[in-house]
């Protein structure tokens, strides 16, 4: 009786996460349907970079050095398989694959006093989640690539990818991002905050 | 206080305002006009490919609650996980994030990298909860994070002591912003006068709510060395403001 409560309470917590792989060489030793579902998810990747025209087959040009990739593999709470590449931004050299990185982010300090604000005048609230935002921003230095693990283009196995976007694990790729953010948002006539937004709320405060 | 590029304010000719909050590929539109911030989250939806998440449920891994007047935060979420990864879940509660009088003494033995990285992730996921919802345990992560480079073993337990107390408090805690009090900006602020043994620095601690809603909170080391409690409380007052 004991025994048979123990097995149920053991059985969530090792059916979720354990057959997801680290690595792209540890799908092999997966049962068949398992492969094949992870390998669809890489080609649905691959396929998705290749709408997005991140990259295109070039032949190593002298002089340039190639940086890595891997995949990282997850699973969702709803058990649907998901597939990225990512490149080895560790192999990036200085001054000749990257310069700057910085991007800014957020204060929290903002968001609560946004929440606050809302909470006040009853403001209607919103969100959305860009897809895939990194691919978005433009690779301004030249970076070449290895072919993803697994999935050598036929023929062409000397050619390696030049990258023409900001792939997520290059040093630059939120940087970049936030530049094709703030391109965007610029026309619009949405400002960036001159100070942290207390000073031009005070005056709506108590106008109110 | 400094600039925040991540804020952009649109002020449409009728003088209605949109506010766009961007964390990286997260985005927040606030506004009084449904259909104007809605004409504008259509905008971005057309120039890159999005998820609409609608009303906003959960932002930063930081749940929202909205009602007419209120709005609720928690990390119930978050906290959970941190206390599972760190197999606290089922751990003794604590009442109080700091043992009473608890000074931490410098670490003067060699690094030992085990205990450096746990202490560094352990402090790492309680800067995270701190920075969102938690500012009762502000004081004590900030006096910890002064040891991230060289911790004891006394250092590290110290740090699991602050998880005793989440525990206590993980299912009821979550901040509200109340729209029906408006009580203007409050600021609080106390120092801890000469607290820091090893620098003789005192510490100053803030929060300041707007309309009863926490709006942000710190702990920081002063900057100069003073000689009386007056003296830090005065530094105390400069820092908060």
């Amino acid at each position: 009786m004991l025994i048979a409560k123990l097995l149920v309470l053991a059985v969530p917590t090792s059916d979720s996460q354990q057959n997801v792989p680290t690595h792209y060489k540890d799908i092999v030793h997966l049962p068949a349907q398992q492969q094949l579902q992870w390998r669809a998810a890489c080609q649905e990747e691959l396929e998705a970079l290749q709408k997005r025209q991140v990259y295109e087959l070039v032949n190593l040009p002298l002089n340039h050095k190639v940086i890595g990739n891997r995949w990282v593999l997850n699973q969702k709470m709803d058990g649907w398989t998901q597939a990225r590449l990512v490149a080895k931004g560790y192999s990036q050299v200085e001054g000749i694959d990257y310069s700057e990185i910085f991007s800014p982010v957020i204060h929290y300090e903002s968001i609560h006093l946004m929440f606050t604000l809302a909470a006040l005048e009853n403001w209607y609230i919103t969100s959305l989640e860009v897809k895939m935002a990194f691919l978005y921003g433009k690779s301004n230095e030249e970076i070449y690539m290895k072919q993803s693990e697994g999935f050598t283009a036929q023929g062409q196995g000397s050619k390696v990818m030049h990258l023409l976007c900001a792939l997520y694990g290059l040093k630059q790729a939120t940087l970049q991002w936030w530049r094709e953010l703030e391109a965007f948002m610029k026309p619009w006539v949405f400002t960036k905050c001159p100070l942290m937004p207390e000073s031009s709320f005070t005056n709506i405060m108590m106008g109110n | 206080m400094s600039s925040d590029a991540r804020v952009f304010i649109y002020k449409h000719h009728d003088g209605q305002l949109v506010i766009a909050l961007v964390y990286i590929n997260d985005g927040l539109f606030l506004g009084a006009d449904k259909s104007l911030v809605d004409s504008k989250k259509c905008a971005c939806l057309e120039h890159w490919e999005c998820h609409d998440t609608g009303d906003v449920t959960d932002f930063l891994g930081i749940k929202v609650n909205k009602t007419a007047s209120h709005i609720m935060i928690n990390q119930k979420a978050y906290l959970k996980m941190v206390l599972e990864r760190f197999d606290m879940h089922n751990a003794k509660i604590a009442s109080t994030p700091i043992q009473l009088g608890y000074v931490p003494q410098e670490n003067k033995g060699a690094v030992d990298p085990v205990r450096c990285q746990k202490f560094q992730s352990v402090i790492r996921s309680l800067l995270y909860l701190m920075l969102g919802t938690q500012l009762d345990i502000t004081f004590m992560v900030i006096k910890m994070s002064q040891f991230l480079a060289n911790p004891s073993q006394d250092h590290l337990d110290k740090a699991m002591y602050i998880m005793h107390y989440l525990v206590s408090i993980q299912n009821y805690y979550h901040m509200v912003y109340d729209g029906s009090l408006n009580e203007g900006l409050i600021a609080h602020t106390d120092p801890d006068w000469a607290g820091d043994l090893i620098k003789c620095q005192s510490t100053t601690g803030f929060f300041a709510s707007l309309s009863s809603g926490i709006v942000c909170w710190q702990s920081c080391l002063q900057k100069t060395v003073v000689l009386s409690s007056t003296k830090a409380k005065y530094m105390a007052l400069l820092d908060t403001c």
